[in-house]
């Protein structure tokens, strides 16, 4: 059959359909692939993100390590911050990650390495600033860095720019807290004040700040008051900034506002009957009311004191033990085990297997010591407790995997001459004592700028940093260890008048005087010294048949035939001396718990009673002082300036940091009596002494020159309240820049310094695969 | 020769197949159109959705202090409550812009190296004739710089339209005592095109980077 040729549209129209349908699909591969290409480059752009971030967290995480690190010096060049030259660094994170982390080596310039698929590449440097005299506590030459990192997956490129402030928690701050920073201390009805000057306050989950008060705000008699004086700033990360009640602060001029002279207002009410979630309010929780609470901060005081809401967060990060350790084992002095047995409190679970480091009382030559080879590179460790006091002869690092009991005066240092003969001449401004002064008598302080000078011959202080796995713990129990330098030369006065067959007080008084040279005349013959001795020690309470043996002994020796001249007082008075600290520690190196238990009759706490006595009227007859006297008021204690009349405070300067976290009983609000990392007079269950000056609000001071670091990192053993309280002291801390290390112009570099960053500014900008290939 | 012919009924027969053809090949191509235009249009969505995110997340991220009332810390459970229309559901945050270049010891003591500026994300109902209820929300970003003593200066805000179309907008942070400062940003984000049925929704959470300078 003969084919048919027949005409139709049928390849047209499947031509057609076939073109609308190339047309949708590829109008759909098209949009699909469009979808999937953004997804692809949106997830690219968040993973070369992430690795910029990363870069940027290595190098935190090797400043962490040494807050010197950096790859290149920073220049500025008109309005733009450059990377100059590269410096030589060494790295030190371990590649020990499951994400696929490692560094490149290398060790100058800039630091690479990838993460996972991606790499990334930052540089850090110093900003070069000059350092602001304006902020004692701040060296702003070193405060701020450049960061800035490129993260690079396939071929996509992110960047971060950024500036990280540096800071040393330890150096900088005069009081940190890795928790809740307390600065309510003290008790109620007493009329003492507390001094918190220069520095910053900082409490990494909250600061409370307040007048010990109670019955709900409504106490009829509150207690002791805080006084914030000249601080630089008050600071929490992670929280609120709690005043309880009204309290009295400067500020310190800053660039761009005024200084602050006046009263912050209390912003806070302690809620009475609050809950807590953690179980944890007899050791520091705040209340469940108080949490996330950030009271409101009055506008004339926000440029100093700062919430979690400005971003000034520096979280606790610990010491690192191994390395001091090591330093210890290589050149300095390690002790496995303790010499002495330290009795504390019962809390404290003694008595401590303890090494006892007393650097002796330095210039003053009063007293020894016992750390006859001081090791080269300064740093002491032990995997016990120590205890420490004494003035050691250079820098020092003292470390301790348990707790560090300071038990006595610590660095501060004094000539041995002239006015500073016994001690630091610790005199006031004119019309002040030690109890209302915020500080020392300025002009002697200016002495204090000695210690900064390099290669200087004599300093009052050295570079001390007092490292505690667990705590840091001011034993001011025993005013033979804290009050030593007041005591000593009020002795010799007391002597000077006892040996006298005439007692002449005008020749008595040059003992008191750095230009006196007295001239004592005793009885011509040893009986009349004798009997005048007997005097003495009866008057003093001391039957010590060798005390009497080596006071004829001087008086043959070193007395020309009766006549006691400074130096033959002086060695009369270390024998006395002597004897009245074995008399109240029955012959033990410390005195952490008094030999005796009848204060009264102990030859210390008369010569306490008297000295304290004198210090209020310079004209009484000591003789007629048998027992304690209340001064009226702390403005009633006279004390001059220019003599060895010294109000006993018990003075611990230097860098103070404790690891554990809050053990004491400790309710946190200002209604209950806080117990700090110390150990003191307590009338019946603390184990202290019972020395009663110590009940008054005008007792014992304790100054501390340095900072106080409480990083609460580690659990231990936790103390119930009847088993360490006592009676607290007149507190003056004061952060004083010339103490060596808090403002060391020279530091040069120490990776075991703590340190914090805090990121001020984050951008986060698009860059090129050239760009990063540059970098 | 005789030439042969369709029939009429032939040529009927095709020109109604050829009727329903392209009937139906244009009911597709129609249908595809459609839907690709709603594809687009949602996809406009999720992009405007995405973007207006990503630009908070930036802004939040380069922030230094965010502002602890704006948004208010919330309960867990009262998370599912909140509207768009709350009084403080509002994200305030400062942004210092940082000279660095400048050494602040150069200074004259009444100077600082850096400048400050409030910002403000704010919802207000989109404003037409006929506004109702029911009527979308449009995000207002707003940025004032902060004089020497931290306060507002209105006279140089500036102000625009981040966002319109939107269905809800919530600011919020959750309470957990175990995050640090006041926790992370939560911004729950939905809009959809006006009397369709597609919306996007999207919740983030972000973090701010930088901090407030401390003098």
């Amino acid at each position: 059959m003969k084919k048919m040729n027949r005409k139709g549209s049928a390849i047209i129209t499947a031509i057609g359909m076939g073109i609308v349908l190339l047309i949708i699909i590829a109008a759909v591969f098209s949009f699909s692939r469009y979808r999937t290409q953004t997804v692809i480059q949106e997830s690219k752009k968040v993973k070369a993100l992430a690795l910029a971030e990363a870069g940027l967290e290595v190098a935190l995480g090797e400043l962490f390590n040494n807050s010197t690190f950096q790859t290149h010096t920073v220049k500025i060049n008109g309005e733009e911050l450059e990377w100059e030259s590269p410096q030589n660094r060494e790295c030190s994170l371990d590649a020990n990650s499951d994400h696929g982390f490692s560094e490149d080596s290398g060790n100058s310039g800039t630091l690479s390495g990838s993460l996972g698929d991606g790499k990334f590449k930052v540089r850090v440097g110093t900003i070069p600033y000059q350092d602001n005299d304006k902020t004692k506590a701040i060296d702003e030459s070193k405060a701020y860095l450049r960061v800035e990192s490129m993260g690079i997956y396939d071929k996509t490129v992110r960047r971060i720019i950024a500036v990280v402030n540096r800071r040393f928690p330890a150096r900088e701050f005069l009081m940190y807290d890795g928790g809740i920073l307390s600065v309510v201390y003290g008790q109620r009805g007493e009329s003492s004040i507390n001094t918190f000057s220069i520095g910053h306050l900082y409490g990494h989950e909250g600061v409370e700040i307040s007048q010990v008060i109670n019955k709900s705000h409504a106490d009829p008699n509150p207690g002791t008051k805080q006084k914030i004086f000249n601080i630089d700033a008050i600071l929490s990360g992670n929280g609120g900034i709690f005043f309880y009640s009204d309290v009295d602060a400067t500020f310190f001029h800053k660039n761009g506002t005024e200084g602050f002279n006046g009263t912050i207002p209390k912003n806070y009410t302690f809620p009475s009957g609050g809950k807590y979630p953690k179980g944890e309010e007899a050791f520091g929780e705040m209340p469940e009311e108080m949490q996330n609470v950030t009271p409101e901060i009055p506008e004339n005081i926000k440029a100093w004191v700062k919430d979690k809401n400005s971003g000034i967060s520096i979280p606790p990060r610990a010491p690192s033990f191994d390395d001091y350790k090591k330093q210890a084992q290589n050149g300095g002095a390690y002790y496995s085990s303790g010499n002495t047995q330290y009795k504390v409190t019962p809390g404290f679970g003694g008595p401590l297997n303890a090494v006892y480091l007393d650097f002796g009382s330095g210039g003053s030559k009063i007293r020894e010591g016992n750390v006859n080879n001081f090791p080269s590179n300064g740093v002491f460790y032990s995997d016990k407790d120590i205890v420490i006091k004494g003035n050691p002869p250079k820098d020092v690092s003292i470390v301790s995997e348990k707790n560090i009991f300071v038990a006595g005066d610590f660095n501060q240092n004094c000539s041995g001459e002239g006015k500073e003969r016994y001690c630091y001449p610790q005199d006031y401004p004119s019309g002040k004592n030690a109890l209302t002064a915020d500080d020392y008598v300025d002009t002697y302080k200016e002495d204090f700028k000695k210690d900064t000078e390099a290669n200087g011959s004599f300093k009052y202080h050295v570079a001390a940093t007092i490292v505690a796995k667990e705590r840091v713990v001011f034993d001011h129990r025993s005013p033979v260890d804290c009050c030593e330098n007041e005591l000593y030369p009020f002795l010799k006065y007391e002597l000077a008048k006892a040996i006298s067959d005439q007692p002449n007080e005008d020749e008595a008084k040059k003992v008191l005087s750095p230009n006196g040279n007295p001239n004592i005349v005793a009885s011509d013959s040893i009986d009349g010294f004798k009997a005048n001795i007997a005097t003495f020690t009866d008057k003093f309470k001391i039957s010590d048949s060798s005390l009497t043996t080596d006071m004829e002994n001087v008086y043959n020796n070193k007395s020309n035939g009766g006549k006691f001249d400074d130096a033959a007082l002086e060695e009369l008075t270390k024998v006395t001396w002597k004897a009245f600290k074995n008399q109240y520690t029955g012959g033990e190196d410390y005195t952490g718990n008094a030999a005796i238990s009848d204060v009264k009759k102990c030859a210390v706490d008369l010569l306490l009673f008297k000295l304290r006595a004198k210090m209020c009227n310079e004209n009484i007859d000591t003789d007629t002082v048998t027992e304690f006297v209340e001064p009226d008021s702390p403005q009633s204690i006279v004390d001059k300036q220019g003599d060895y009349l010294y109000y006993p405070e018990m003075t611990t300067n230097g860098m103070f940091i404790s690891c554990g976290k809050q053990n004491n009983t400790f309710y946190s609000g200002p209604d209950v009596d806080k117990y700090f990392n110390e150990i003191g007079y307590s009338g019946s269950t603390g184990g202290g002494i019972s020395n009663q000056w110590y009940k008054s609000p005008k007792g014992l001071l304790h100054r501390t020159f340095g900072t106080e670091t409480n990083l609460r990192l580690y659990d231990v053993k936790r103390i119930p309240v009847s088993e360490n309280t006592y009676y607290p002291p007149t507190r003056k801390k004061v952060y004083d820049d010339t103490l060596l290390k808090l403002d060391d112009k020279d530091y040069s570099g120490n990776n075991l310094e703590l340190s914090g960053f805090v990121v001020l500014s984050w951008q986060d900008l698009g860059a090129t695969e050239e760009e990063f290939e540059k970098f | 020769m005789k030439r042969k012919a369709f029939t009429l009924t032939e040529v009927m027969i095709a020109a109604i197949i050829l009727v329903l053809l392209l009937t139906s090949l244009w009911r597709v191509f129609s249908s595809t159109q459609r839907n690709a235009k709603t594809v687009m249009e949602n996809h406009a969505i999720n992009d405007a959705l995405d973007r207006t995110l990503i630009k908070i997340t930036d802004d939040v991220r380069e922030a230094n202090s965010i502002d602890d009332e704006y948004p208010p810390l919330y309960e867990e459970s009262d998370i599912a409550g909140l509207k768009t229309e709350d009084e403080k559901n509002q994200l305030k945050f400062i942004k210092v812009d940082y000279k660095f270049h400048i050494d602040p010891s150069t200074l004259d003591s009444n100077k600082v190296n850096y400048t400050a500026n409030q910002v403000v994300y704010r919802l207000e109902k989109e404003v037409e004739p006929t506004a109702t209820e029911n009527s979308k929300w449009v995000m207002i970003r707003e940025m004032t710089p902060l004089n020497e003593n931290r306060e507002p200066v209105t006279s140089g805000m500036t102000v625009y339209t981040v966002l319109s179309g939107i269905d809800e907008c919530i600011f919020y942070r959750v309470k957990d005592p175990e995050t640090s400062r006041s926790g992370n940003i939560f911004i729950k984000l939905r809009i959809g095109e006006k009397d369709k049925k597609y919306s996007n929704e999207s919740i983030i959470s972000i973090k701010e980077r930088g901090a407030m300078p401390e003098s």
